[in-house]
């Protein structure tokens, strides 16, 4: 069979699996929006100075002010224009997403594949330090990365992304390790690596043209999921002030400077709604999103589900 | 069974001193002047620069910060176990006195969060289970969905706005303003530190009622996170035993239906849920840093944000030792339990 009819007929059952799925399907239909106005910033909300990443600010009062026809969505505190923030929000979350995700995987898949593959003592030891870093809750991790950085590193607490995402990929790696060691375990036994070490083949081959493209399978649920989880994380330890400085188009930086205005005036409680309703859905959108890709990979890859359907039918 | 639990007791130090090996890695990136001021006591208004230049000189000597690092690593362990974990400047008192004396607010709020998620995430869970593909099943997992997916911070400032600004029914802090008052005084007194417990241990029903009161958002927020993925587990995991032949066969046997699932599919279907217990300690933990912050609920979490905002190191790296073993020592009782259920599980 030619490789261009496989690879038809491999995408044709692909698309197939993604349209037969709603899960899938509006998870990927909402990121591919969020997509859209990523792309489309500069044009729904151009620059105004030479980092497209800093609010623009349209006078002085410390007072939000809501929408209008310069400011759609609303302004924040010290007039930040809202909708601005929230469509070059897009980009940053995506960066952030993808940025943490694609580290913690790689480190995962380092860590799984030479456990795996290589065994005994430096397998027993590489478990022993993964269960180690398991044990530090996430939260307690991104804190003492944060507070050593700000010393050495001369972070300023407002450039305290950089150090809240290299503390999350540090210690996040850890699922994708086991979920990859655990493939790798089960690959290593299999008739066709025997066939290639009977050949001959060295250690390296073996590993990179038959372990891991056989045993990252199940990534891709994983990664879809850290993707949501972790521009929630981020946002929500930006919120509480880890984060510093003039507002970026971060969406959580946005909720963190509204925040004293969100509980509204004395008698009017939801004055102000305008500051952390559109932050808001951002986020439990895209979160939602990717959440909805996670679990719709789950369950079209999950082999056992199918069983119990098919009895249920037969039961009728 | 024994020599099960033996063992994994044998392992706990062991991933202990990983940990601490790791944290003082990080620790020793900062300067011996920062890592001396761990330890440096409350000084005399008047100490002049010079004199607090040669007090940490005299720390720097005594706890060796200018010898090698495992040298330095070992002194850092020994005064670690003695007690001796630094002083918090942000907090004004000793690291280990700060935590403990937050711990309880915590704890209150953890188990006031974790007990009715789990109650409901059992229940709910294998009601889904068995109701699978009709309307039930549809809606539960739908909610735990959403649930799962929606970011906890959020969903507390939502209720924030709505229960309090709006509605004044749920206050945030822990306690109200009078009730504040009483607690530090003479007729009140402390047992367990948890505003619940004493209340009802003084018999002070107001008092109970007002930390109630104070307790329902905090604890409702940390809960859903939590309920929405134990349900999840509960569900997916009766399901894969419901699948299973021995249930046909109990069936076929003639066994009441409420038999098969109380007895043997509810069994067998727990032990994921045991096994996860482990890792949703750890979400816990990072839950409760943000809810405790947003509501203002004077816990182990809010320290933890106030201490990081005055980047106070010794009060940052005291709470991560202090959640990491809280931590270690969960995942610990939840593989017991789960080798205690299942005898295939002891492969230590």
């Amino acid at each position: 069979m030619s490789s261009f009819r496989t690879v038809r007929i491999m995408l044709s059952s692909a698309v197939k699996r993604i349209t037969l799925n709603p899960e899938l399907l509006s998870g990927i239909l909402i990121v591919l929006v969020f997509a859209g106005f990523a792309v489309a910033a500069p044009l729904i909300a151009p620059p105004e100075g030479e980092d497209p990443y800093m609010l623009p600010k349209d006078g002085w009062d410390n007072v939000p002010h809501p929408p209008s026809p310069e400011h759609p969505l609303g302004t924040m505190p010290d007039q930040y224009d809202m909708l601005y923030g929230l469509v070059w929000g897009t980009r940053v979350a995506f960066r952030v997403g993808v940025i943490i995700t694609l580290g913690r995987a790689l480190i995962g898949v380092l860590v799984g594949v030479v456990s795996g593959y290589y065994g005994g003592m430096l397998d027993a030891l590489m478990m022993r330090a993964t269960d180690a870093f398991l044990s530090f809750p996430i939260v307690a991790a991104v804190l003492v990365m944060l507070s050593v950085s700000v010393d050495v590193w001369e972070l300023r607490l407002g450039e305290g992304d950089r150090a809240i995402i290299l503390a999350l990929i540090l210690f996040g790696w850890m699922q994708y390790a086991r979920l990859v060691r655990g493939n790798v375990l089960v690959e290593r036994a299999k008739e066709y690596v025997r066939a290639a070490v009977s050949i001959g083949a060295g250690d390296g081959r073996i590993i990179f043209q038959h372990i891991i493209p056989n045993a990252t399978r199940g990534l891709f649920v994983l990664f879809a999921s850290d993707v949501g989880a972790m521009v929630v994380t981020v946002a929500a330890l930006t919120f509480i002030g880890l984060s510093g400085g003039e507002p970026t188009a971060d969406w959580g930086a946005m909720l963190q400077t509204s925040r004293d205005w969100i509980i509204g005036a004395p008698t009017e409680a939801f004055k102000y709604w305008y500051t952390y309703i559109s932050p808001s859905v951002a986020i439990v959108s895209f979160s939602i999103g990717w959440s909805l890709i996670g679990d719709g990979l789950r369950e079209s890859l999950d082999p056992r589900r199918r069983k119990i359907l098919r009895r249920r039918r037969s039961r009728r | 069974m024994i020599q099960y639990i033996v063992r994994r007791l044998l392992i706990l130090p062991f991933i202990m001193l990983l940990v601490t090996f790791i944290l003082y890695l990080l620790l020793h990136q900062l300067p011996p002047e920062q890592r001396a001021e761990i330890y440096l006591p409350t000084l005399k208004p008047n100490t002049t620069l010079e004199e607090r230049a040669e007090i940490i000189e005299d720390i720097i000597e005594r706890y060796g910060f200018d010898e090698p690092f495992l040298l330095q690593y070992i002194t850092w362990l020994r005064n670690l176990l003695a007690g001796e974990w630094g002083y918090a400047p942000s907090w004004g008192q000793p690291v280990l006195r700060g935590l403990l004396r937050r711990a309880p607010a915590s704890a209150e709020l953890a188990l006031a969060a974790t007990i009715p998620a789990i109650a409901l995430a059992l229940t709910i869970g294998s009601l889904a289970a068995r109701r699978y593909g009709r309307f039930p099943d549809h809606v539960v997992r739908t909610v735990a969905f959403v649930g799962w997916a929606f970011p906890s911070f959020i969903l507390g400032l939502i209720l924030i706005n709505v229960l309090y600004a709006w509605r004044g029914w749920f206050p945030p802090n822990r306690l109200s303003m009078w009730a504040e008052h009483f607690v530090a005084g003479e007729s009140f007194r402390v047992y367990t530190g948890m505003y619940t417990v004493d209340a009802l241990l003084n018999g002070d029903l107001k008092l109970f009622a007002d930390a109630v009161r104070h307790l329902v958002l905090p604890a409702f927020t940390l809960a859903v996170a939590q309920w929405a993925l134990l349900t999840r587990i509960m569900r997916s995991s009766l399901l894969d035993v419901l699948g299973e032949d021995y249930i046909t066969t109990a069936r076929a046997k003639g066994v009441r239906e409420q038999t098969v699932i109380n007895l043997h599919a509810r069994r067998n279907a727990i032990l994921p849920l045991i096994s996860t217990g482990g890792v949703t300690v750890s979400l816990l933990i990072s839950g409760i840093v943000v809810v405790e912050t947003i509501f203002n609920f004077a816990g182990l979490g809010y320290a933890a944000t106030e201490a990081i905002l005055a980047v106070d190191i010794p009060a940052v790296v005291g709470f991560t030792l202090f959640v990491s073993l809280v931590t270690v020592l969960s995942s610990l009782v939840a593989d017991i339990a789960c080798a205690f259920v299942d005898p295939r599980a002891r492969t230590y």
